[in-house]
């Protein structure tokens, strides 16, 4: 089997089917969120769409969110006049039904209650359109330095789902979580491979991907990240506390593709299932290791 | 005496990248000066199989091997918690060190540390992601967990006990007519010299004198508040 066959193997099984169970109780989820949101804001018509990797094609079923976008119209304020009125507002709607967490820009939710609360997958990020037929929007920032932020949702997801390179995109994802587990803003993950492939469309999946983990690997320091729906964002900064993490990790992956292969990168499901029963078998194999100590 | 300093740094750096190359491919020597410092991925494994890996850094002291390396984890995939057995700086607490002589005897080295010490930390974190429960135990923190380990030694967890064995165990002789530890007023020599002299011979004086004083300083915080609230 050749290594992009391999992969593409790999990106199926983290491809929803349209009659997965997992997606149908998704679609509905986010069906309820939205009656909840219309329900709150009666006198408003907010635009209520998926964002995220649910509209640009990179979703993964490793780790999934679907992003909602919820915004309102520059000359309504139904849900407050101001971005921070709109963000706590829709807060406190949601909060009636859902446990809600609110992020930078978007509001978690969750539902159950202390250790029982389980993440829904959805995730609402309330915004208000800057003009009357623009997509642009002004979204709140809680907690950040600009409490405002200034984007495009449509323009992000042309920019990814137009790129040429969405399964790079969807596997360096599945690298994120499953062989680094290591935070890295999925945005701004996107962005690198967008621009670090930009010419290299026709190349093979395995070749895209080395491609990839090799630049960042040599020339991160030099890598830079551009909203494309906003010049003026400087995503940058999410990058600079990261640059080494992600080199390491890239340096890492490219030794051990070398060594062990395409396998020790991406485990197909069942070899995922037999590592962790090796894991768990764990007490029985070694009955007796080293004992962790906290000094503090 | 800085030229019998060089050399034994160069041993070490051999060593290390013995090491390294055979089982540790994906780590690297990133400095040697003023400390040898080794990064990259550390490949954690069960019976020979790699199960999961994690991005470390790990530290040798110019104190090694009478100090061990220290060792951190550069993802923030392990919250630095209590729990998670992380130091205030981020080293991992890799083991008690008062009982370093039964993961780590002397004159073992490094091979021995990564593939025992820091694997058997990492497999712990990753059956703990798995079942919420560390696989070989755990000690308890601070000086509960320096406690638990001369409890399980000397059979008794009566603080008086531990203190003044360890006392014993940080000087650099101790005669046999000294009372003995346990309290009998007996002199040592007349009953638990073997045990104490079985432990010096397990456990540096150093390592036991920071235990004694780390008991000491929490005995002085407890019998601080104490006066404050009463």
């Amino acid at each position: 089997m050749s290594d992009a066959k391999y992969l593409e193997d790999v990106l199926a099984t983290q491809t929803f089917a349209e009659g997965d169970t997992e997606l149908k109780a998704l679609r509905a989820k986010r069906d309820e969120v939205e009656k909840v949101l219309r329900a709150g804001f009666p006198d408003s018509t907010p635009t209520i769409k998926y964002g995220g990797s649910h509209a640009k094609g990179t979703m993964i079923k490793e780790s999934y969110d679907l992003d909602v976008v919820c915004y309102f119209d520059r000359d309504d304020d139904g849900a407050g006049d101001t971005l921070e009125a709109i963000f706590d507002n829709v807060r406190d709607v949601l909060a009636q039904k859902y446990a809600v967490t609110p992020k930078t820009s978007a509001l978690r939710i969750e539902e159950g209650q202390g250790t029982e609360r389980t993440y829904t997958h959805v995730d609402v990020v309330p915004g208000r359109f800057i003009e009357e037929d623009s997509d642009d929007v002004w979204l709140y920032q809680n907690g950040a330095e600009k409490c405002r932020l200034r984007t495009n949702t449509k323009t992000h997801v042309h920019h990814i789902h137009d790129s040429g390179v969405r399964p790079a995109i969807r596997l360096a994802k599945l690298w994120r979580e499953c062989y680094g587990h290591f935070d890295f803003k999925t945005f701004v993950l996107e962005l690198l491979i967008v621009d670090v492939l930009k010419t290299q469309k026709t190349k093979s999946l395995d070749t895209q991907l080395i491609t990839f983990w090799e630049t960042v690997r040599d020339s991160i320091d030099t890598l830079t990240v551009e909203d494309p729906a906003n010049t003026n964002n400087n995503l940058s900064i999410y990058l600079t506390d990261r640059r080494d993490v992600l080199r390491e990790w890239a340096k890492m992956t490219l030794v051990d593709l070398e060594d062990r292969g395409w396998q020790a990168i991406f485990a197909l499901p069942e070899e995922k299932k037999k590592q962790q029963e090796l894991i768990a078998r764990l007490p029985s194999i070694r009955p007796q290791g080293t004992k962790p100590w906290s000094a503090r | 005496m800085s030229r019998r300093l060089d050399r034994k740094k160069r041993t070490l750096l051999t060593e290390i990248e013995a090491v390294l190359a055979d089982g540790y491919r994906t780590l690297s020597v990133v400095s040697t000066d003023p400390a040898i410092v080794v990064r990259g991925g550390f490949p954690v494994r069960i019976e020979g199989q790699i199960v999961d890996r994690f991005l470390v850094e790990i530290v040798f002291p110019r104190s090694y091997p009478r100090d061990i390396p220290l060792v951190y984890e550069l993802s923030g995939r392990i919250p630095r918690i209590d729990d998670n057995h992380v130091s205030g700086d981020g080293t991992l607490c890799v083991l008690l060190l008062d009982e370093r002589w039964r993961y780590w005897r002397r004159g073992k080295g490094v091979r021995e540390f990564f593939g025992d010490c820091v694997n058997d930390y990492f497999l712990s974190r990753v059956y703990r992601e798995q079942n919420s429960v560390y696989p070989f135990g755990e000690r308890a923190h601070d000086v509960l967990g320096i406690r638990e380990y001369y409890a399980e030694e000397l059979g008794t967890d009566d603080w008086k006990v531990i203190v003044r064995c360890l006392d014993y165990l940080s000087r650099k002789r101790v005669s046999g007519w000294s009372a003995c530890y346990c309290g009998s007023r007996r002199p040592l020599r007349k009953c638990h010299m073997p045990k104490l002299v079985e432990l010096r011979d397990k456990i540096p004086r150093q390592t036991a004198r920071t235990s004694l004083e780390r008991i000491l300083a929490a005995a002085q915080l407890y019998a601080d508040l104490k006066k404050l609230f009463n």
